[in-house]
């Protein structure tokens, strides 16, 4: 049972400390310049494909 | 050494009965001067020749170690029983915490009080005697049996929750008392202090394997054989949560000092024209790599005043992204009588390149101040291929929070 629990410990901790790596690696959540997701100068994201009156488009 | 002997009570001195509801009180402790009455929860206080009932209380929750009035164990060559149990409620500005005392009688004919509470386990104290004067109040030590002084850990006021069995002093339920606590050379003390009397205790830490054990009773040596294999794996998983935190903590500091300097120029922006801007062109040869674009006025700025810079980036594709917004500062005044000057020049943020090849970093003069008509000069430095620290921080923080908790569960007796 303790081995089992340790087992599960160090894999728990390996992976989320691989992810930590890889998204320290790859600016994962950090502003994306170009890319299709990324905010354009627009106060609108993704989500807002219309406009209109006081939409501030 | 411990004998366990049979659960037989202790004779019984006299017959008393509840002036409450009439139920016999059979009295076992000569010095005796509280029941409490198993039926009515009446506290009932003997007096020369007669039973006076002090008020009612509720009925105490079962105990959580099967130490019940009544019975005997042997411990390290002494036979004990139990005859009074007692549940008292400390509280300070933050916190409430409970813990339980038993009275014990002992066939050398002392009396003690098996104390427990969470944080120090179990704890045998034998009654002191007071040698020097001692202010209960303000005083920083405790002076010991052996001549020496403790140190005073905590003072706190606490009351009776409730009690069952007869006890040796006058209690009754919520009465209010105060405590000073304190440790030294391996000893721990109590100090109990109501409006009548002080009582100060000198104790030992008892083992609970030991205990139960004592009481030769197997399921809770089972429990604590349990609890202690539980505060084991805890113990564990703490340390690999530490190693895992100081592993990210040094990623952290390795990680902050990443970042190769691809581009560092200077820019002058000028205030008078329309649109005051600079396209600086930077290569990035792989997209998804985070970069640091920092930003140093090299042109001091006038008391007082201010200037905003703007950076934005404009992918191969022609999209343009906003980065961030600097505001430049120098500011000075007089407080309490000192004049001070604060100038804030540095600013910097992370951005990801999403395609390779060449962007634009353009670097835009913002709103300044009405009285600012100087050029801004201003050092932009891009690096690229960052790894960031902050991901590793938190992730340090948390294995280290996760750790601490892990210990802190550990230790619980």
């Amino acid at each position: 049972m303790r081995a089992i629990v340790i087992v599960v410990v160090l894999v728990l901790f390996s992976l989320t400390l691989a992810g930590t790596a890889y998204a320290s690696y790859t600016g994962f959540g950090m502003i994306a310049s170009g890319a299709p997701f990324a905010r354009v100068g627009s106060i609108g994201g993704p989500a807002v494909q219309g406009g209109g009156p006081g939409s501030g488009k | 050494m411990v004998q366990p002997l049979p659960n037989q009570p202790p004779p019984v001195l006299k017959e008393l009965a509840c002036p409450s509801c009439g139920r016999p009180l059979p009295q076992r402790l000569p010095g005796t001067q509280t029941f409490i009455c198993p039926s009515c929860n009446s506290y009932v206080h003997v007096g020369i020749d007669e039973l006076k009932e002090a008020g009612k209380g509720a009925k105490l929750p079962v105990s959580p170690f099967p130490i019940r009035l009544g019975s005997r164990f042997t411990l390290e060559g002494v036979n004990y029983f139990v005859m009074g149990r007692v549940l008292y409620e400390g509280w300070d500005d933050e916190d409430r915490w409970q813990w339980t005392e038993w009275l014990l009688g002992s066939n050398d004919g002392r009396l003690l009080w098996l104390s427990h509470d969470n944080e120090k386990g179990f704890v045998l104290f034998r009654k002191m005697r007071i040698k020097t004067a001692f202010d209960a109040n303000t005083a920083r030590q405790i002076p010991t049996s052996d001549g020496k002084t403790a140190l005073v850990h905590e003072r706190y006021p606490a009351r009776i929750i409730g009690a069952e069995g007869e006890l040796t002093f006058r209690a009754s339920a919520g009465a209010r008392l105060n405590m000073v606590e304190g440790a030294g050379h391996g000893k721990e003390y109590s100090i109990q202090v109501t409006a009548s009397e002080l009582e100060m205790y000198e104790g030992d830490k008892i083992d609970e394997m030991a205990l139960a054990t004592a009481f030769n009773n197997a399921e809770w040596i089972e429990q604590v054989k349990r609890r202690s294999n539980r505060a084991g794996v805890y113990r564990l998983v703490a340390g690999i949560a530490f190693f895992f935190a100081i592993v990210a903590f040094v990623l952290t500091v390795i990680a902050n000092g990443t970042g190769d300097l691809t581009l560092s120029q200077e820019v002058t922006l000028v205030p008078a024209t329309p649109a005051p801007s600079v396209q600086i062109p930077v290569n990035f040869p792989q997209g998804n790599r985070p970069a640091i674009v920092r930003l140093w006025l090299v042109s001091p700025l006038p008391v007082n005043t201010f200037a905003e810079v703007e950076v934005s980036v404009i992918s191969p594709n022609e999209a343009e992204t906003f980065i961030f917004e600097k505001e430049f500062w120098h500011e000075t005044g007089i407080d309490e009588g000192e004049r001070w000057t604060e100038r804030d020049y540095f600013g910097g943020e992370v951005f990801v390149p999403y395609q390779a090849g060449t962007h634009e970093v353009e670097v835009t003069l913002g709103e300044i101040s009405p009285l600012l008509k100087q050029d801004i000069k201003v050092r932009v430095g891009v690096f690229q291929n960052h790894i960031l620290p902050s991901y590793f921080l938190i992730y340090g923080v948390i294995a280290a929070a996760l750790g601490i908790l892990f210990f802190v569960m550990s230790m619980r007796k």
